[in-house]
């Protein structure tokens, strides 16, 4: 199964808000996925097994590769969030 | 989705016409509107302000932008929110950035959250209010607090 990781600096307030939109969205097109839930200081590029890093706060350049990237603030806003939703589909329907 | 007023916020905790010169201030005086109900602790607003400089809280909302300044619990007794609209706004960093972008902002949204797994409601309903354009403008036109709380309250019915 993919896997999301959403991601904050504290892993709680907008970590949270992540993690409700993620779910609400997966659920509403069918798409099977693990969201999990971290604080940015938690992550460490050896241990990463997700698919997909959405985060609030600035993630070092040394995760990418490893999972696909995304700036989460629109989801926050609401500003700009349908097409962050779909940059997100498209990550978790890549066969890679 | 009928909530009430009450889960999310105090009437003590709505302040209009804060007169914050800047981000700092701003922290400072919704801080000690939430020491004055027992819900944090003093030390609560320094720790709000050390993480901001770390991890800037300034959000991009339209038509005004907000701030939702936070801390790890380490001083926060229970939940809640302090909301207020500032008489002049002032500049937060945008959140993820480095501290390029920054913000004028018009409302701050003080959070003091205890136990993550019990508020996902309190951060639902905040999320409601940070995306309703209606809300920022409705409080930053708001003359005291009871408008400003029948503002926040039409938007959670």
């Amino acid at each position: 199964m993919k896997t999301v990781y959403v991601v904050c600096a504290t892993g709680i307030a907008t970590s949270t808000m992540l993690r409700l939109k993620v779910e609400s969205f997966l659920e509403e097109r069918g798409i099977e996925a693990r969201v999990l839930q971290f604080r940015v200081t938690e992550l460490s590029p050896e241990r990463v097994e997700a698919d997909v890093i959405l985060a609030t706060t600035e993630i070092p350049p040394e995760f990418e590769g490893l999972a696909t990237v995304i700036n989460g603030i629109s989801l926050i806003t609401g500003i700009g969030q349908g097409e962050t939703l779909e940059s997100l589909a498209r990550a978790l329907r890549d066969d890679s | 989705m009928q909530y009430q007023f009450g889960d999310l916020l105090k009437a003590e905790h709505v302040l209009v016409n804060v007169p914050a010169v800047n981000a700092r201030d701003a922290i400072s005086l919704l801080s000690t509107a939430l020491e004055r109900t027992g819900t944090v602790s003093p030390g609560f607003a320094e720790d709000v302000w050390n993480r901001e400089q770390t991890f800037p809280t300034g959000l991009p909302t339209q038509p005004l932008a907000v701030a939702i300044p936070h801390a790890d619990p380490d001083h926060v007794n229970h939940s809640g929110i302090c909301i207020g609209a500032l008489k002049s706004p002032v500049h937060f960093v945008q959140m993820g950035t480095d501290g390029s972008t920054v913000l004028e902002v018009h409302v701050v949204f003080l959070l003091a959250i205890k136990e993550k797994e019990k508020q996902v409601e309190m951060i639902q309903q905040l999320m409601r209010l940070i995306q309703s354009p209606r809300l920022v403008d409705g409080l930053s036109n708001s003359g005291s607090t009871s408008e400003a709380v029948a503002v926040i309250t039409t938007m959670l019915t």
